[in-house]
């Protein structure tokens, strides 16, 4: 079931009606039930795995507390297995089968390995890191193991970001679940403006750009150099509607549930220097990633080579986890190797302001800016490529100026940007993601008025998967 | 612990916060649904786009005329067959004959049309429809003319058990989400007016001449081909032509079915490349045993004479093949207009 269906458009206030009758145990037994329900819609099988991944680490967080410290390593490795067992058999298995083969190849030592046709469940990196990050937690003794089972299995199988994120932790969103909850009006209202604002994230910007996307990325020969930048371009505001519109739907649900869950994106392609991007993109996995690798790796603690090297190893695993894939691992390569020079060029000196830009001057920040985008647009190409061979063909014909027959528009482009624009804008000068709401009323009215007709007129008209739902 | 203790009634003060921004967001949205998605002026505007044809159509011909003979189809048929040379054959009056065949008009357009003007066009005699293999081989699809013209129940008819079924539903309620696409496409694609045109032989003109110019017969043929390789097996469309059938045959008007011969060449492509669906379409058809006076299946132009050189493209033909269908026809006309003088004279 995804967001922009209409089966979503009826379960959600059904959902909602239950909810706000029952009392608050009730409704936890609701929301797990729900949860269940909106994950079996995909398929059912899948859930056994959601609940294996659920009673595993309640019962090894139980344990953690009174158990001696090698027990404890103990139970944080079973917990650690088993999440990464499931997610490296249904994600990982076949990739590291291919990438054997192939090794065996080139080294002259044919092989004929078996192949088996696993589906991904959908989602698996997102539930799998959060159940993660709480063992981890309980095991380093910053939280209390979760008592009740049910408030525990709502952590895992939170329905508004069980398939895509945010990645909650335990500290955010368990509270929440534990608690008895309100929903005051401003939460209905900014929750409905979050869905609305991601519904014209996803439905008019990133799966218009799809149908573009698709035509340049799936033969890139017919395609010239202008066309390809195009591409590219669409294929960045594809993703960044696509996934920030999923998280700010993810969001709105959850703030009409009383539950306020992590903003996971904030204005990311205003930044003005890589590092700064990573603070903005995808936050709650560049945080996991932060507090759950890279520190524990020695993070900047050591030498700066060590502090290099725990950056990359940080950024490969990072674009490994997106899928199991070289284009994947070559894009956070690309990224690990800007944050590193961006790193070494900042030396010392910390960001230039609390509005985390590295520099004072407008014409500073808008080469870095330009720098920013040029490298993040770069390393799409490799992360979108069907192969590793396409997306250096494609940079390629970039780059010598390549001819093609194939026509991409730019009308839409501009479209998209403007709209991008109009949501942004006043985002990141407000800092706030539903500045609508502090508008006067005629100008509320109009915006609203034109967003759904915006969604009407210009939506796809096609219920087209979020592309981070195969992650 | 009481219901509804989730909402916290601090800040739950509608009488204090009263949503005029919401209030002036459905005002815009009911001033757009009025004045642009619920009125005529738009689809006048633009009368030989899909939606407005039908519209244009009863204003320019249907209301003026006193039809005995009607025609209801697709382009194929639009272009296939001249009201006046068939006026000439069989001696009638201008006006007699009104072809009101629309592109890609499906058998749902005709009943519409039927419908909408049922008051004249029951004074006919005959009435003749187009029928296509692909139609028996496509569900009925959303196209502008469903969501401007469907009431409730044909909604649900057409859609049941299928995808479009929300939005078909909803756009009945709303008409601006029900024309969406058309909307954007007059959005997008024009901006100057248009009018419609009848030609001096009674057709609707549409074709482009440079248009035409430009088709590349190969490529035409096997494109139009390809739909033969894509459609599923539905009986969508069949009983939409049986209801029209059923309609028009309770007003009692005889009922001719005619298949709008192809171009030689497609027709022997489509035998060569989908030999299977090809012949299961054709099974379908006569499947149905449509209840109706006449059937007339000439496979072929060059089966009655009308050669390749008479079509444009894969199958809509020049005004020498129309002339050429329309003379061919005659004669069957004129023995079901004298079977039919008994009955209504």
């Amino acid at each position: 079931m995804l967001f922009n269906t209409w089966e979503f458009a009826v379960f959600m206030p059904c959902v909602l009606a239950c909810y706000y009758i029952l009392a608050p145990r009730p409704q936890n037994v609701l929301l797990l039930l729900s949860s269940y329900f909106f994950y079996s819609c995909w398929d059912w099988r899948f859930t056994g795995l959601l609940l294996l991944s659920t009673i595993v680490d309640y019962t090894v967080a139980r344990f953690m507390p009174r158990a001696s410290p090698a027990k404890r390593r103990f139970l944080l490795l079973i917990s650690i297995c088993t999440n990464l067992g499931i997610l490296g058999f249904f994600k990982y298995f076949n990739f590291l089968l291919d990438s054997t083969v192939q090794l065996l190849e080139q080294l002259g030592l044919g092989a004929n390995l078996f192949f088996l046709e696993i589906i991904l469940p959908v989602g698996i990196s997102f539930y799998t890191f959060q159940t993660m990050a709480y063992t981890i937690d309980v095991f380093r003794g910053r939280i209390e193991p979760e008592k009740n089972i049910v408030v525990f299995g709502i952590y895992v199988a939170y329905f508004p970001q069980l398939v895509a994120g945010p990645i909650e932790r335990a500290q955010h969103l368990l509270p929440q679940i534990r608690a008895r909850r309100t929903v005051s009006s401003d939460q209905i209202a900014s929750g409905l403006v979050l869905i609305v604002i991601g519904l014209l994230r996803k439905v008019v910007i990133a799966d218009n750009a799809a149908t573009y996307v698709d035509l340049v990325f799936s033969d890139p020969t017919e395609v010239g150099w202008q066309g390809l930048a195009k591409g590219v371009l669409y294929f960045s505001l594809q993703i960044y509607g696509d996934f920030a519109g999923y998280s700010n739907i993810a969001r709105g649900c959850s703030r009409l549930l009383g539950i306020e869950l992590m903003q996971n994106f904030d204005i990311p392609y205003f930044a003005t220097s890589i590092t700064i991007f990573w603070r903005k993109w995808h936050i709650s996995l560049s945080s996991w990633l932060r507090d759950y690798l890279y520190i524990p790796l020695g993070g900047n603690r050591g030498s700066a080579i060590f502090a290099y090297r725990n950056l990359m190893l940080t950024m490969l695993l990072g674009g490994l986890w997106h899928g199991a894939g070289w284009n994947f691992i070559i894009w956070g390569g690309i990224h690990g190797v800007a944050l590193g020079v961006h790193k070494w060029w900042l030396g010392d000196r910390k960001p230039a302001n609390a509005r985390m830009t590295d520099f004072r001057s407008l014409a500073g920040a808008l080469i870095g800016w330009a720098v920013t985008m040029a490298v993040v647009g770069f390393a799409w190409v490799f992360f979108r490529a069907p192969s590793f061979s396409i997306a250096l063909d494609i940079v390629k014909r970039i780059c010598t100026f390549a001819d093609g027959s194939l026509w991409i528009p730019t009308t839409p482009l501009i479209g998209m940007l403007t709209l991008l624009l109009a949501i942004d804008i006043p985002q990141s000068i407000s800092g706030n993601q539903v500045v609508w709401l502090r508008w006067p009323w005629y100008v509320r009215g109009i915006v609203y008025a034109l967003a759904i007709l915006l969604l009407v007129l210009w939506g796809s008209g096609e219920d087209v998967p979020f592309i981070y739902f195969q992650f | 612990m009481s219901r509804l203790s989730i909402f916290s009634f601090n800040t739950l003060q509608p009488w204090k916060t009263f949503p005029f921004g919401l209030l002036t967001c459905l005002l815009i949205l009911i001033g757009v649904e009025v004045v642009v998605a619920r009125s005529d002026w738009i689809v006048d505007r633009f009368s030989v786009s899909s939606l407005g044809i039908m519209p244009a159509l009863e204003d320019e011909v249907i209301r003026k005329a006193s039809p005995e003979i009607i025609c209801f189809g697709n382009s194929r048929l639009r272009d296939g067959l001249s009201p006046r040379i068939l006026e000439q054959q069989l001696g009638m009056p201008k006006g007699s004959v009104l072809n009101l065949a629309l592109t890609a008009g499906k058998p749902y357009d005709s009943l519409v049309m039927y419908r909408r003007n049922r008051e004249i066009f029951r004074h006919a005699k005959i009435m003749i429809i187009d029928f296509e293999y692909h139609y028996f081989g496509r569900a009925p699809e959303f196209t502008f003319r469903v969501g401007r013209h469907a009431t409730f129940e044909d909604r649900v008819r057409l859609f049941e058990g299928r995808e479009q079924l929300m939005p078909a539903l909803i756009g009945g309620i709303w008409h601006t989400f029900g024309i969406r696409d058309y909307l954007r496409a007059l959005m997008m694609e024009s901006s100057e007016a248009d009018t419609l045109v009848i030609a001096d032989d009674g057709r609707i003109v549409w074709r482009d001449a440079e248009t035409d110019e430009q088709i590349n017969i190969k490529s035409n043929i096997k494109q139009h081909a390809s739909k033969y390789e894509t459609d599923q097996l539905d009986s969508g469309h069949a009983q939409e032509l049986q209801r029209l059938i059923a309609m028009a045959q309770q007003d009692g008007i005889v009922i001719l079915l005619l298949h709008v011969p192809v171009r030689g060449e497609f027709a022997r492509y489509l035998k060569e490349t989908y030999p299977k669906k090809y012949e299961q379409l054709h099974r379908k058809f006569t499947k149905y045993d449509f209840d109706v006076d006449l059937i007339l299946d000439p496979e072929r132009g060059d089966d009655v004479g009308i050669l390749d050189q008479s079509y444009f493209d894969y199958g809509h033909m020049t005004d020498d093949g129309s002339k050429q269908l329309s003379e061919w026809i005659a004669p069957h006309l004129k023995r079901l207009l004298e079977k039919q003088s008994e009955k209504k004279p």
